[in-house]
């Protein structure tokens, strides 16, 4: 009996399986797809690549050509969306691309490179103009004399400030 | 009366609140201590080999007990003296491999240990090299030796088959020799940890401590979402760290979608095991439901990387909530009609009575969790005993039966199917406003903490211990099948070979178990079949 009444169940309900990939397949709102860098608006900030648990999003520093480089490895990724979570200027977003089947490596990559700014005092590329900038916004106009300084240039200057202001305006 | 045990074993506590305690044991007592609390109903959990050069004196072992009639866990940490410690698998079956884990691992001698040999590490991985101790590189790769030996007794009707090649397509490969006269299977041997993934070393030495939820989701391709949840509660636990109840509530709401979706697609593989395909299409059509749902409220049907320290990622508006109503309310209307057709059949109900029998007291000496000591008549679940995210504030039961057969495993996991859509319903109905995540806090430095779910195949437990910087510096996860394999043996033994498939199936071992069995005559030591039990039953099982 019951066996019979499965078979009645199953016609009622009809065909379930999806026609794909002969036909599209939609994906809803807030899918983790294949995720994106937007090289204009990309600061260089790094945060991505500290979020990342698969360590898919990498930057590292081209010291002699001056370029902070942000390299997106597709491979590795794990759609989790931390990126997008941390990314202040909303510069990586997760799309609703699924199909990521590939014959060429190349297509796994994105690179972004993005330039560096020299430190006044010693001129080693230390932090990217974006990235300058957009801290500037944050800091009040008598702190921004400072910002073209490398951190280690900085500690030393404003240690010599500190030291001068203490021992009442003579340098000590 | 757990209290009174311990302070009669001058057993020094550390913590001590509601839901734990943590205790530290002198060496020459953790064996009375074990059989003590063996006695008291509090069941072996898990054990943790700790190499704590970083942090104090030398090494030691946690072993962590599940007190549910007190609902509390014990957490009893015994220092290495010169590296050994005596052994407390004499006294309490359950600990055996924790302890070989301990032993190869962090290496630690036990002690009286009844079969101390490796249970993890490979047979040409060398010596003396323990890889979860804190100065052994995490990317080192020791040259390999030349395996032992092993020199066995031989018996005249057995003969002994080395099984493999092992099968890297599934997560979980596990090898199975089953000895058989007749049709019969007298002797059943299992052989795992193939593929060791090392998670643990890669978690302590290169991840910080928000990155560890996503791997924890990725220990399990099936209940991935439970073991994050039971990481992000043992730091939550370590740290003190306040949680949302609306994040609480969206943790619970997945979690029960993450049973149904799992409890599902096991009926539907059962159903094949048996041969009633027209049942495994049923319950994966209802199940592809839940998957969209998934899809719907996390971004991805698995794998739903909502969970982080603190909280989770994303809320649930009221569409979604509609959305959600309306697909609970239809699956359960289908699986309900389904599973009435299908618990009529006598054919199939012939093949799950009384076969693969776990008597309760062998099923309580290993330590079974989840649905497979349910369906033994153990009333155990981390839900009621340990209420965690928000099931103390709900209400549901607990299905337990006392048979112990494959059909009564069925049973269990239909029953709590039908309790996961009533929990959805209630959590639906109770869903608090507010903030999902809580940011704002501390890691401690050094602080234990403990986090356990009821996973769709019981007791998860996670261990951890915190360090400086958002590190974890020990971090051990037990899934519940760890505890559930060591009691195959007792249920295929006396079981005709073609039933060996369905009994393995029973405990919802993520069904890898199925691929890589050997089918030896035990009369005359002949192989008959290597290689995927399916087929090797169509073969042979007659």
């Amino acid at each position: 009996m019951g066996r019979l009444r499965l078979i009645g169940k199953a016609i009622s309900i009809g065909r379930v399986t999806e026609k794909y990939p002969f036909a599209p397949i939609e994906v809803p709102e807030g899918f983790r797809g294949k995720p994106v860098i937007n090289p204009d608006e990309c600061i260089g900030c790094s945060a991505c690549a500290n979020a990342c648990p698969p360590q898919a999003l990498q930057v590292y520093d081209d010291l002699k050509r001056g370029i902070r480089v942000i390299h997106f490895f597709l491979g590795r990724c794990i759609f989790c969306a931390r990126c997008q979570d941390v990314c202040p200027t909303d510069a990586i977003r997760l799309t609703k691309e699924f199909e990521l089947a590939t014959l060429s490596e190349e297509d796994l990559h994105q690179v972004v490179e993005l330039q560096m700014v020299r430190c006044k005092e010693c001129g080693r590329p230390f932090d990217t103009f974006r990235h300058v900038i957009y801290l500037a916004k944050e800091l009040p106009p008598e702190q921004r004399t400072m910002m073209f300084l490398c951190p280690e240039c900085r500690a030393k200057k404003a240690s010599k400030i500190i030291s001068f202001a203490k021992g009442g305006g003579k340098i000590v | 009366m757990i209290l009174d045990i311990l302070r009669k074993n001058d057993a020094e506590v550390i913590r001590h609140d509601e839901r734990l305690i943590i205790t530290s044991v002198p060496n020459e007592k953790l064996e009375e201590v074990a059989k003590e609390l063996f006695s008291a109903n509090c069941y072996y959990a898990t054990g943790v080999g700790v190499d704590e050069r970083g942090m104090s004196q030398g090494f030691a072992i946690y072993h962590i007990f599940n007190c549910e009639n007190e609902g509390k866990y014990i957490v009893i940490k015994t220092f290495a003296r010169n590296l050994t410690i005596p052994s407390i698998t004499p006294v309490i079956e359950g600990a055996n491999w924790a302890e070989r884990e301990a032993m190869d691992m962090i290496g630690i001698k036990f002690d009286g240990h009844p079969e101390p040999e490796r249970l993890i590490l490979p047979d040409d991985w060398p010596e003396g090299l323990h890889p979860l101790r804190k100065d052994f590189p995490y990317n080192k790769r020791p040259p390999s030796i030349k395996p032992k030996s092993r020199v066995k007794k031989k018996d005249p009707n057995t003969i002994e088959v080395p099984v493999g090649p092992y099968h890297p397509a599934l997560h979980e490969p596990e090898s199975f020799e089953l000895y058989i006269k007749g049709e019969e299977i007298v002797e059943a041997k299992y052989k795992g940890f193939h593929v060791h993934r090392g998670m643990e070393k890669l978690a302590e030495s290169r991840m910080t401590i928000n990155q560890i939820p996503f791997l924890a989701e990725r220990i399990c391709g099936i209940c991935g979402f439970t073991h994050s949840c039971a990481y992000c509660q043992a730091v939550e636990d370590a740290a003190k760290i306040d949680v949302p109840e609306r994040a609480l509530y969206i943790r619970t709401l997945l979690l029960e979608i993450e049973r149904i979706h799992s409890h599902l697609l096991w009926f539907g593989v059962v159903f094949h095991l048996l041969g009633f395909e027209s049942g495994f299409m049923h319950t994966w059509r209802i199940r592809e439901d839940f998957m969209n749902l998934a899809e719907i409220l996390t971004g991805n049907r698995k794998t739903y990387g909502m969970n982080l320290i603190g909280g989770v990622r994303r809320a649930i508006d009221e569409s979604k909530k509609r959305k959600v109503m309306r697909i609970v309310e239809g699956s359960k209307r289908d699986t309900v009609e389904i599973f009435d057709n299908v618990m009529g059949m006598r054919e199939l109900l012939n093949r799950m009575e009384n076969v693969g029998v776990l008597p309760k007291k062998e099923a309580r000496g290993i330590g079974v969790v989840g649905p497979t000591a349910r369906g033994s008549g153990i009333d155990t679940d981390v839900r009621i005993d340990h209420p965690y995210a928000a099931y103390g504030e709900l209400e549901f039961k607990v299905p337990v039966y006392k048979t112990g057969d494959v059909l009564s495993r069925v049973l269990v996991r239909y029953e709590e199917v039908l309790e996961s859509f009533w929990i959805i319903e209630q959590v639906l109905d109770q869903l608090p406003q507010g903030d999902i995540i809580n940011e704002n806090y501390k890691i401690p430095e050094f602080a234990i903490g403990l986090g356990a779910t009821e996973a769709p195949r019981g007791e998860d437990v996670h261990f951890l211990i915190t360090e400086r910087e958002n590190k974890v510096y020990r971090w051990h996860p037990r899934a519940p099948t760890y505890n559930n394999l060591p009691a195959l043996p007792i249920m295929l033994v006396g079981e005709k070979l073609a039933d060996a498939p369905v009994i393995i199936g029973s405990i919802d071992p993520c069904f890898s178990c199925t691929d890589h069995v050997s089918i030896i005559d035990a009369e005359r030591g002949k192989i008959l079949w290597k290689g995927p039990l399916n087929e090797g039953v169509r073969t042979w099982g007659g």
